[in-house]
């Protein structure tokens, strides 16, 4: 496994489109922070009080969807470009390059939350220092919303992952997932909120702990994304392993 | 092997071996069955009947195939982005084989000069070549190669035919397919024809070329009289003016009856020389005129 996680590694290193993808994350969380800031009254008790935090630093995962695009390039994309027929060839128990996968997703997903958290957290130390305040970094909602923006990240990656292995067609899988996560399940859940609060992406946003009314606690959330998780890529696995590589 | 996909089997009861320290060659046109055939070789299509083994085991049961069985398939199967020396430090890390092995098989494919430039800039020779440094890369007693010199141009034909006959020199089992026939007749011991799914020959280039008709064009005084003799001793003959071509005769025969019927003197003989296109074409039943509407 290390020698798989050791490529996978490498080819994250040699993909220039995933460091573009991580400057967008960490622009995209920038601007998701800086954006309910600009509109927030400017008085210190309201900048302090726990929503304006959480509204802040929550944006740190606005970006967090390129996190499941790229987790898609890493896996779909072995089709895209015929590399699946190498790496098949190097490691022809398939399940081994999904597991490996899984493992260096998680890494990318966890590096991008964590860029990007600090991308938010020092935009919102500037813009709380411009108003006079501090921002109070000690405060559960700021680390604990910082620490749910990281996890999704993580998971995130893993959900490009799954998908990847599902479609393996990188086109498909973005523009499926995008769709889904962006504007299929806000409806849904606009729609319905005890029914459709169990899907992952309205789970994720609990998780980062955007303020919101009618959406799972965060531990729920985390279960349900990590069940989720667990039945998708499964199920990817499983075709990955099963189907022909002719291309 | 068998292999279906929808429809019919696009490969039929496949069997053959391939044996160290030889080049077997592998014919057939497009769609005949040559890349699922390898594929399944190599683990990448799953039988629908049948195995292959490698060394006696499946592929997948191979304890690290790069390093035993090497592989050019129809593409590098490296990102665009990604430089000839990143591609193969990639293939090298998952395989476990040192860094130093990359330089060694850019070098060995003369293309140390481009290691640093992304594939996605490749020509298609430079993408074969590099295809072939991936298949190198594991120092493997096996070489399953599906058209190497596709895109390559005369000098990296030559260049490719070396390549291969050293590699045979040095022991190991070469399976090579590839369109261009006269190539193969220069460098391949074995012959694997495969049309419509089904191998139509498995033998020795000598023995395909050597175990044909034998066919004499003679042009003589008395074309007529000579035709006559010849159909009455059973013997088949084409007449095209004063043309004749006799089917089933040396030169040496086909003058003593000439002499002997009187239709000399005889102006001009030849043996007529078989050519594995003309071989191919004859086993090859899909391609001949008029089967399955095409044409070859």
């Amino acid at each position: 496994m290390s020698l798989l996680l050791r490529a996978e590694a490498r080819k994250v290193l040699a993909t220039p489109t995933i460091w573009w993808l991580l400057l967008g994350t960490s622009a995209i969380g920038i601007a998701g922070t800086l954006a309910p800031l600009v509109v927030a009254d400017k008085d210190a008790p309201n900048l302090l009080s726990d929503r304006t935090l959480q509204e802040a630093m929550h944006g740190a995962a606005a970006g967090v969807i390129l996190v499941v695009v790229v987790g898609i390039i890493g896996m779909a994309g072995e089709w895209r470009f015929g590399q699946a027929g190498q790496t098949f060839l190097t490691t022809p128990h398939r399940r081994r390059i999904v597991g490996a996968k899984t493992v260096a997703y998680m890494a990318v997903g966890a590096l991008f939350g964590i860029v990007a958290a600090a991308a938010c957290t020092a935009t919102a130390w500037i813009w709380y220092r411009a108003n006079d305040v501090t921002l109070p970094l000690e405060r559960s909602a700021v680390w604990l919303t910082l620490l749910g923006c990281i996890a999704v990240a993580v998971l995130f990656g893993v959900l490009g992952v799954a998908i990847g292995a599902m479609t393996r067609n990188q086109v498909i899988a973005i523009v499926g997932a995008m769709g889904w996560l962006v504007v299929v399940e806000p409806i849904l859940f606009a729609a319905s909120q005890p029914v459709f609060r169990w899907l992952p992406g309205m789970a994720s946003i609990s998780l980062r702990r955007q303020p919101a009314d009618g959406l799972l606690s965060p531990g729920i959330a985390a279960a349900v994304l990590v069940g989720v998780l667990t039945v998708v890529l499964g199920l990817g696995a499983r075709l990955v392993e099963r189907d022909d590589v002719t291309g | 092997m068998t292999k279906r996909f929808d429809g019919p089997p696009v490969v039929d009861d496949v069997s053959f071996e391939v044996t160290a320290g030889t080049i077997t060659g592998f014919v057939g046109a497009n769609g005949a069955g040559k890349t699922t055939t390898m594929r399944m070789v190599l683990g990448l299509v799953t039988p629908t009947a049948g195995e292959a083994l490698v060394s006696g085991v499946r592929y997948r049961d191979l304890p690290n195939p790069r390093r035993i069985v090497g592989a050019v398939l129809d593409d590098p199967g490296s990102h665009p982005g990604h430089t000839a020396s990143a591609h193969l430090g990639i293939l090298a890390a998952a395989a476990g084989i040192p860094r130093r092995r990359v330089t060694e098989v850019l070098d060995l494919v003369q293309l140390t000069e481009h290691a640093r430039r992304r594939v996605g800039g490749f020509s298609t020779g430079m993408r074969q070549r590099l295809s072939l440094a991936a298949a190198l890369l594991g120092d493997p007693e096996i070489l399953v190669l599906d058209e190497p010199a596709n895109g390559l141009d005369p000098p990296g034909i030559i260049w490719m035919r070396t390549l291969l006959r050293n590699l045979a020199a040095e022991g190991r089992a070469v399976l090579v397919s590839t369109h261009q026939l006269a190539e193969l007749a220069e460098i391949a011991q074995r012959m694997l024809i495969i049309d419509g799914g089904r191998l139509v020959a498995d033998t020795t280039l000598d023995a395909l070329l050597n175990g044909t008709r034998r066919v004499v064009e003679m042009r003589c005084a008395r074309p007529g009289a000579l035709a006559e003799a010849l159909i009455a001793r059973g013997m088949s003959v084409d007449r095209d003016g004063d043309l004749l071509v006799i089917e089933g005769l040396s030169p040496d025969e086909a003058g003593d009856i000439a002499a002997e019927v009187g239709a000399g003197p005889v102006h001009w003989l030849n043996k007529r020389t078989t050519s594995l296109e003309d071989i191919y074409l004859s086993l090859a039943g899909s391609l001949r005129p008029g089967a399955n509407g095409e044409r070859p």
